[in-house]
């Protein structure tokens, strides 16, 4: 395995995954992950359905917790006993491929709650970030509408606003635009095309090779739940090394 | 008016008030009256207090400044009303008619018994107040079984859905095993067993339970522990048993989705539970709770067994004054039917709304 990163996005490392495994019953879905996301990267993860991406994904804060292996999150172990979870899964964001906004709140509370019950901020702070965040997303115009009056795109960009409000480190994406329509597409990614731009940490599961070429500095291939291939997306997509990624990337490019 | 409803409403209170002045002065003393069993210094200091903020707040429409917190006060108060106008036609339009009717024919001793219609009459008249009664008890009875049920309901189902985790000590995932199978068990005891037992035991057993282990005297609980304190236990732990089991289907019919998201905002377990999961599960229960209240209303029916003055103790009783078999429970029959299609209709009417403001586009935006 290719473990080198490209140097000119050489940073700390804000992630680091050893030797992760995970099994479903008899079904082993991720087998011997290495991985590490430096700050400011934007990580794609590409590869078919069932090669273990969304759940390696859901493993990085703890929704599946692995079976074996280790998780660093800033030099902190996920998978030791006695760690901090929910306080570190607020430096965690998630942007879920069904949006899951939350259904009895209307987009405003969504965007405050965990603020104020986890971050213990006051209601009119909560109320300006949360705002702000809905502004960023060009979601502003929204605030008293409830999750199931709202478009699909218009859902993710709240759930973005979510995820951001509670400034997080690193925010990890699960196929956020395959539950969308065709035309609603296009305003999520340049949300996150914007969030890349400004520097924020990102590893994302998507199948938008678009996206993966034009805005990774790196991208991942796994298949049967190995890191199968991994370097910057134009070397990824124009002289892939292994004969299953090349097949993949004839199957999803033509 | 179409634009300012609430000025109708204003009006109607004024006009109610008006009515319970009188009631006020003239002591209410009619042959068959609602009146007496409402307090009339409550309604009228009720009417006084919607009066004036009705007016306050259709002054404040009029004014452009609307106050939501008036709002609500009104929309509350609207019910108020029209409940009090409600009362204030039966008395002085339905029952004076009633009376005339009554007074056509002489009813001062009970019809022979091939005289269905005016037998059923007599008794009516004549045990007005007591038939009366036996409904405000069944109403009471089902309201609070239905709704401690509930509040009971939701402790059982937060046990209930306790499942070990893999993180968790061996004695934390024992107590969780524990707990749920707790709850489980007690579903499964009040939902396997007929009420009429359950209250017969709970009746008897509990007062003997208590002197025994604590030394209280019997008749000093007897004094505390009525027919009626038991009606209420009893309906309270037997709702709570099909409540849990309606609650956790609520529970886990809710999108996983929901408890993700929550957690990767770094909510704990209790925390998604209370803010997220709850209050979706309970409005997607609330029609079978109102279901569950429905069916109270007629299954308080059985604790006439341990002498809850109910309304088919009412009807026993009829049958035992007026050497009557069938007619005291047509009665009673009617009046339940009319309980249930009453509370039915508002129940759909309440779900009506409460869909309503979930589906409600304004396309202003």
């Amino acid at each position: 395995m290719r473990s080198q990163v490209p140097t000119d996005i050489m940073k700390q490392p804000i992630l680091i995954v050893e030797h992760l495994s995970k099994s479903f019953g008899n079904a082993q879905v991720l087998k011997e992950i290495n991985l590490t996301v430096n700050e400011g990267e934007v990580l794609c993860i590409i590869g078919s359905s069932g090669s273990g991406k969304s759940t390696l994904l859901r493993c990085l804060n703890l929704l599946e917790i692995p079976d074996g292996g280790n998780i660093l999150f800033n030099g902190v172990s996920l998978t030791i006993e006695k760690v901090k979870l929910n306080e570190l899964r607020t430096k965690i964001g998630m942007v879920f491929q069904s949006f899951n906004l939350f259904n009895n709140l209307n987009v405003l509370d969504n965007v405050m709650l965990a603020q104020t019950t986890v971050l213990k901020r006051t209601k009119e702070e909560a109320k300006q970030i949360a705002i702000a965040n809905l502004k960023k997303v060009g979601m502003d115009d929204f605030l008293q509408r409830s999750p199931q009056t709202l478009s699909g795109g218009q859902k993710q960009r709240v759930a973005i606003a979510r995820a951001l409000a509670m400034n997080p480190k690193i925010i990890l994406f699960d196929e956020p635009t395959s539950a969308l329509d065709p035309e609603m597409v296009g305003e999520v990614l340049q949300v996150m095309q914007d969030l890349a731009k400004e520097g924020m940490t990102m590893v994302v599961v998507t199948h938008e090779m678009a996206f993966a070429k034009d805005v990774a500095t790196r991208v991942i291939f796994m298949d049967d739940g190995y890191i199968v291939e991994e370097g910057r997306p134009e070397e990824i997509f124009s002289a892939p090394k292994e004969a299953r990624t090349k097949e993949f990337l004839k199957r999803v490019l033509s | 008016m179409r634009r300012f409803p609430h000025i109708t409403y204003y009006l109607i209170g004024l006009g109610v008030l008006l009515f319970s002045v009188v009631a006020l002065v003239s002591d209410a003393s009619h042959n068959i009256s609602i009146i007496t069993y409402i307090n009339p210094a409550f309604s009228v200091v009720t009417l006084i207090v919607g009066n004036i903020a009705i007016g306050l707040f259709t002054y404040s429409l009029l004014k452009k400044k609307p106050c939501p917190l008036l709002n609500k006060a009104t929309k509350c108060l609207k019910w108020v009303m029209l409940f009090f106008l409600f009362i204030f036609l039966l008395e002085y339009l339905v029952f004076p008619v009633v009376r005339a009717f009554i007074e056509t024919r002489d009813l001062t001793t009970i019809p022979s018994k091939s005289e269905f219609l005016p037998s059923v009459a007599y008794i009516i008249t004549r045990f007005a107040e007591d038939l009366l009664k036996g409904m405000l008890v069944t109403i009471e009875l089902s309201l609070v079984g239905t709704l401690v049920g509930l509040i009971l309901a939701m402790i059982l189902v937060t046990l209930r859905i306790l499942k070990p985790q893999k993180q968790d000590s061996e004695i934390v995932a024992f107590l969780k095993t524990f707990g749920s199978k707790l709850s489980g068990l007690y579903v499964n005891i009040f939902r396997g067993t007929p009420m009429m037992v359950q209250a017969v035991i709970i009746y008897y057993l509990v007062p003997v339970l208590i002197s025994s282990s604590w030394g209280i005297p019997q008749d000093q609980i007897d004094r505390v522990f009525t027919h009626l304190v038991a009606g209420f236990i009893v309906v309270s732990l037997n709702t709570a048993a099909y409540l849990t089991e309606v609650l956790r289907g609520a529970i886990e019919a809710i999108d996983k989705g929901q408890m993700e998201a929550a957690r990767s905002l770094g909510l704990s377990y209790r925390q998604a539970m209370l803010k997220i999961i709850f209050p979706q599960a309970i409005k997607n229960a609330l029609p079978s709770i109102g279901n569950e209240f429905i069916i109270n209303i007629k299954d308080t029916s059985v604790l006439n067994v341990i002498g809850v003055a109910e309304l088919f103790f009412v009807g026993q009783d009829a049958k035992m004054r007026f050497f009557r078999t069938y007619e005291p429970f047509i009665i009673v029959a009617l009046i339940y039917l009319v309980l249930t299609l009453t509370c039915a209709k508002l129940l759909a009417m309440l779900e009506r709304k409460m869909n309503l403001e979930v589906r409600a586009l304004p396309s202003s935006n």
